[in-house]
């Protein structure tokens, strides 16, 4: 656990800030994203805690738009990488190539690829071959890239907004558990509701009542929302329930309940506690709250542990996902007393 | 205090539940049900009167607020002077001024544990007042136990009654005292009617193995058959009529009387007398001490020998007739305790109420010869059942016999309340059997008119190869009877 007395330089402005700002960046991105405001605060959640984001969901639900979005309002540099399966890995992370300068002089210079942006967009990421997804694995993991033999650092912050399409599987190449541990999140952008398409049908309509949205934080605000996530309280026993709900997605512990025993092959890893808690901590922060409560920890749970949860045959047969898994850990794990 | 109340009612509920599940009675149970209940409630209030961390309390506050765990939070970093926790405790403080103690902190008790105190306490009630199903079962028991104890009580008064019945010896009566005191102890340990009656079975099997004599029957029959005998002659009349009555005294006396007159009598009397002591000796040799001594009674008169051998003759048979008529006595006293106390069994056993030294019914006793007392006389028939035996009797000896089913010489009302289950019939006493009985038709009987054995001998002797050589005469008696037979013809 952490050492509960030691003293940080954020200050008490800076906490305000964070509240501020990100209510701004929130609100500008719900000006143009009609509906999916879970969607929006789970990606604001994952951006925040400084963790990647897997995009779960089917054609034209705005997953490109809200990521293109945050990059306006947070005034970072956005790429999109559209995977195929000829991508390269260079095509993502650069190449070196032969210049001839002014005087004629000809020397090998990096061309730098898509990947060095702070936000990037992995639009259907699985499908580009499992060569081409591991490019990003180093850059996701260290926010480097080596090529050749000069690493070199991505600029700050970095983050990866993946997407992919659940339907269309063929010619997919889905991603390895190793990467997918790697985003913090796996959210799922849902189907908007009726009042929703109606707002959409509107706005296309008339495109000219499409707000535009206005940056409000840059690189450095954001760096600087990410040192104070970081400083959120947690409660001892807290911790503990979020070991407790990690554990117990393991079929083999005991505080495990029946669905995870009979459906999960393999559970979260302790990069899932450490989404869990991070994720945490800023949605507390968002809720005007400066320590974790257990509805932060039952809120994240969900995006933070349904990539990491490795089902069985029989959870595929019975219809099970990850998502009532996740649910039925929420409901059998007891809260601890302090 | 709600959880105390809802574990105190289950604790009382399962007291109770033990009366339906097993044969308990719900006047001992319920003690226990409300004994026991103020046990959890104490232990509840203990329980919430217990000091408990603050930091406990505080995420009590935090679920009972709904302040999303910042009070515990504030309570776990209270010594943080991090900007953040800072703002977290400052935060905390300001959220709890805008709360009430009395509105927000009011006591609520959860629904879910409402209801199971009321299911609870319905079910407590239920148990409470509904009659168990086992009740049928402990009243059965406690009229079993009911039983056990009348049956004891019952046995006590036999026992007093048997032993101060002047016929048994002192040896007899101390060996039945303590027999039938084994038996009232196993009785008194019983706990239901099956065991009481195996402790009566018991009782009798030892009854039988340690006072009932195997000669009895012999001994009987041999008296009975001396005293028809002796009626046939008028000097022993006297002799033939105490011995009817199993009366020693009588018999003593006359013997006395017939020593007395001995010397007065002529040769022809006394021949007479002679022969009348030798055919009761012969008819009586089942009971080889006493024939003995009638028959050397009737040599010594039948001798001129001198008055004092006859004396001497006629005084051991004296004592040898006192002794067997004492010894029958005796016996009878024993099979008449061994009856009552087999009556006691049947009537547990039967269920049926007890009742003082009453027969059972003939249909409850057992079809063959178990469970009779060990001396009873039984006769069977070709078809291998009970028949009662034919003896050639006079008038006098109306009612007398062997019966099926034992002796039977106890008091008048223990003929009387035997009277309508079964003829029970004692050698030698009067009893309530038939007036008459069915003469077997052989030409060798003449009713009224004895003969010399002489001039029936081989006819009897014919009879008796006739009647022997059925199947179902044991080889044992067969041989008896045929020696007996032979030592006539040969003495002949």
């Amino acid at each position: 656990m952490a050492d509960l007395t030691t003293t940080s330089d954020v200050d008490a402005a800076e906490i305000a800030d964070f509240i501020q700002r990100a209510r701004d960046i929130e609100a500008e991105v719900k000006k143009v994203i009609v509906g999916q405001h879970d969607t929006v605060r789970q990606v604001l959640i994952a951006l925040f805690a400084g963790g990647h984001v897997l995009l779960e969901g089917v054609p034209g639900l705005g997953k490109t738009l809200l990521v293109r979005t945050l990059g306006d309002v947070l005034s970072l540099r956005f790429s999109r990488i559209q995977f195929t399966p000829d991508l390269m890995p260079a095509d993502i992370v650069g190449t070196t190539i032969v210049s001839e300068d002014l005087d004629g002089r000809r020397t090998l210079r990096f061309q730098a690829g898509p990947v060095f942006a702070n936000i990037v967009l992995a639009d259907e990421i699985n499908r580009a071959t499992p060569k081409t997804q591991s490019a990003l694995l180093e850059a996701m993991q260290e926010q480097t890239v080596s090529v050749g033999e000069s690493t070199r650092p991505l600029p700050r912050p970095f983050f990866v907004l993946a997407t992919q399409n659940p339907l269309e599987m063929e010619g997919t190449y889905p991603l390895p558990e190793a990467q997918l541990d790697r985003f913090l999140f796996k959210i799922h952008v849902p189907f908007p509701r009726h009042a929703d398409l109606e707002d959409i049908v509107r706005r296309t309509i008339r495109p000219e009542n499409t707000a535009q949205p206005l940056p409000r934080a840059d690189a450095d605000d954001v760096l600087r929302m990410l040192r104070v996530a970081r400083e959120v309280v947690i409660a001892p026993h807290l911790v503990t329930y979020a070991v407790r709900l990690i554990l117990a997605t393991h079929p083999h512990e005991t505080q495990a309940p029946p669905a995870v025993r009979q459906y999960v092959r393999h559970g979260a890893s302790p990069r899932g506690l450490q989404a869990l808690v991070a994720g945490a901590q800023v949605r507390a922060l968002l809720e005007d709250r400066f320590n974790v409560s257990r509805e932060d920890l039952h809120a994240v749970a969900p995006p933070a542990l349904r990539h990491r949860l490795i089902l069985g045959f029989e959870a595929q047969a019975d219809g099970v996902t990850p998502d009532r898994v996740v649910s039925d850990v929420l409901s059998v794990v007891p809260f601890p007393r302090p | 205090m709600i959880r105390g109340a809802i574990a105190a009612l289950s604790l009382g509920s399962a007291v109770l539940l033990i009366g339906w599940i097993l044969p308990r009675p719900e006047t001992d149970l319920r003690p226990w049900a409300f004994a026991l209940g103020p046990a959890p409630m104490i232990a509840a209030a203990l329980a919430a009167l217990w000091p408990r961390k603050r930091l406990d309390r505080a995420a009590a506050l935090d679920a009972r607020l709904s302040f999303g765990d910042r009070i515990a939070t504030a309570w776990a970093y209270r010594r943080s002077e991090r900007a953040i926790a800072r703002l977290q405790r400052n935060d905390t403080i300001s959220r709890l001024g805008q709360r009430e103690a009395h509105t927000d902190l009011r006591w609520k008790a959860a629904r879910a544990e409402l209801i199971i105190l009321g299911v609870c306490g319905a079910v407590f009630a239920v148990l409470l007042v509904a009659p168990s199903p086992q009740q049928g079962v402990l009243d059965r028991q406690t009229a079993e136990q009911a039983a056990v104890t009348q049956a004891s009580e019952r046995l006590d008064v036999l026992r007093e009654e048997a032993i101060a019945n002047p016929a048994l010896t002192a040896d007899q009566a101390r060996q039945l005292n303590e027999l039938l005191q084994q038996a009232q102890a196993e009785l008194n340990r019983s706990h239901t009617q099956q065991e009481a009656t195996s402790a009566l079975a018991r009782a009798q099997d030892r009854v039988a193995q340690q006072l009932a004599d195997p000669n009895a029957d012999l001994r009987n029959q041999a008296l009975a058959a001396m005293s028809d005998t002796l009626a046939a002659e008028p000097r022993t009349q006297a002799l033939a009529d105490a011995l009817q009555n199993d009366d020693a005294r009588a018999a003593s006396e006359a013997i006395k009387e017939l020593a007395a007159q001995a010397d007065q009598l002529s040769d022809v009397e006394r021949q007479a007398l002679s022969r009348a002591l030798q055919r009761a000796a012969n008819v009586g040799r089942s009971d080889p001490r006493t024939a003995s001594a009638l028959r050397e009674a009737a040599q010594a008169l039948g001798s001129p020998s001198s008055a004092s051998s006859s004396q001497e003759a006629l005084s051991a048979a004296d004592a040898a007739l006192s002794e067997a008529i004492q010894a029958s006595r005796g016996q009878a006293s024993v099979s008449l305790a061994l009856q009552r106390l087999h009556n006691l069994q049947a009537q547990l056993a039967a269920d049926s109420p007890l009742r003082a030294d009453a027969v059972p019914p003939s249909g409850e006793r057992d079809s063959g010869t178990t469970g009779l007392p060990v001396g009873t006389a039984v006769a069977l028939d070709a078809a291998g059942g009970q028949q009662q035996l034919r003896e050639p009797v006079s008038d006098e000896t109306r009612g007398a016999g062997f019966g099926t089913a034992g002796l039977s010489g106890g008091s008048a009302a223990d003929q009387q309340a035997a009277q309508p289950a079964e003829n029970v019939f004692v050698p030698g006493r009067e009893s309530n059997g038939p007036s008459s009985q069915e003469l077997v038709d052989q030409p060798f009987t003449v009713r009224g008119q004895p003969r010399p054995y002489r001039d029936v001998l081989s006819q009897y002797a014919a009879s008796s190869r006739d009647y022997i050589d059925r199947p179902d005469v044991s080889p044992a008696v067969r041989d008896l009877v045929k020696q007996y037979f032979q030592s006539l013809e040969e003495g002949q």
